[in-house]
């Protein structure tokens, strides 16, 4: 027999194996045939010391019939991972090409979060302007009244004390108005703000 | 020799062959073949193992217009030497502890 007929032979009652895996035996059975005439045997005395193609082939199917069953396990493993490499390689070109639309779209979306945030804030702004504006009033009030008692001008008086004690009692009101509006908005703020690092977190995993 | 016996001491002495410089298939056969009897398929399975377990590793380069592949070992492969010396002292324990209970089976 000559080495192309035992690795013809081979190759054929190997067949049932991958290809990479066949490819493999034979490349390893012909180096050994190589190098043991190199050693001065000839061919026919290497193929002979190998052994039967036969029990070769039933020795390698016997050593690599359990292993089929975990290769299937690990290649549909592998198999995921490349796609999800290429899509992500997709995702980047994508993003990279998509820069001058997705950039101003993501300036002008960004802007119009600012300026929502910006209102909210002038309108707690002004509520607790408001509410010092009537400090003032009550506190402004109660002097000019007492002034306009001393003056003496009682109905006066009696109208900037009144003015005043009013402006107090609303102020009071308005103190914990202010504080919810102010606590609402900052809560607001948290909210929208976790959502939106939730986006991306979200997109970076996935 | 016993198999799963003979097959952990031919991981090893697989990689003794290629311990102080990179050898070939036939190679390691022949040296290996004076202290414990290996063949072609049995060296096979056994390269690759090793290859896995990144204990050896392997390249192709071309010899006399053809090429081989000749095994490196790597320093895992070195470390799992010198693991089996150590194992062996535990080995010797327990052939004193086999060997003496013959003995005193005789007595």
């Amino acid at each position: 027999m000559t080495k192309l007929d035992f690795l013809y032979g081979l190759r054929d009652a190997l067949r049932a194996l991958p290809r990479e895996d066949i490819e493999r035996y034979v490349e390893y059975y012909s180096e050994m045939i190589d190098d043991r005439v190199e050693d001065g045997m000839t061919e026919s005395d290497a193929i002979s010391e190998l052994g039967s193609i036969e029990e070769i082939a039933a020795r390698i199917l016997g050593d690599t019939a359990p292993q089929p069953s975990a290769r299937e396990v690990k290649e549909p493993k592998k198999e995921p991972k490349e796609e999800k490499r290429l899509t992500s390689a997709g995702t980047v070109l994508l993003i990279v090409l998509g820069f001058p639309l997705w950039f101003p779209l993501l300036v002008a979306a960004f802007s119009v979060l600012i300026s929502l945030v910006a209102v909210l804030f002038s309108l707690v702004i002004t509520l607790w302007a408001v509410e010092v504006s009537l400090w003032g009033c009550a506190i402004g009030g109660l002097v000019s009244g007492a002034v306009a008692f001393v003056i003496p001008n009682i109905s006066a008086g009696l109208m900037l004390v009144g003015i005043a004690l009013f402006c107090t009692g609303l102020s009071v009101f308005g103190f914990y108005g202010c504080k919810a509006a102010t606590k609402g908005a900052a809560w607001l703020v948290a909210k929208a703000a976790l959502a939106i690092k939730s986006i991306f977190v979200h997109r970076e995993v996935a | 020799m016993d198999i799963q016996l003979k097959r952990g001491l031919l991981d090893i002495c697989v990689l003794a062959a290629i311990k102080n410089e990179d050898s070939y298939g036939y190679k390691i056969i022949k040296d290996v073949k004076p202290y414990v009897d290996i063949s072609e398929s049995t060296l096979y399975p056994i390269l690759r193992r090793l290859e896995a377990a990144e204990l050896l590793t392997v390249r192709t380069a071309e010899h006399n217009g053809r090429l081989r592949k000749y095994y490196r070992i790597t320093e895992a492969g070195k470390a799992r030497i010198a693991a089996f010396k150590e194992e062996w002292q535990e080995l010797l324990m327990i052939y004193g502890f086999i060997t003496k209970e013959e003995s005193d089976d005789k007595a």
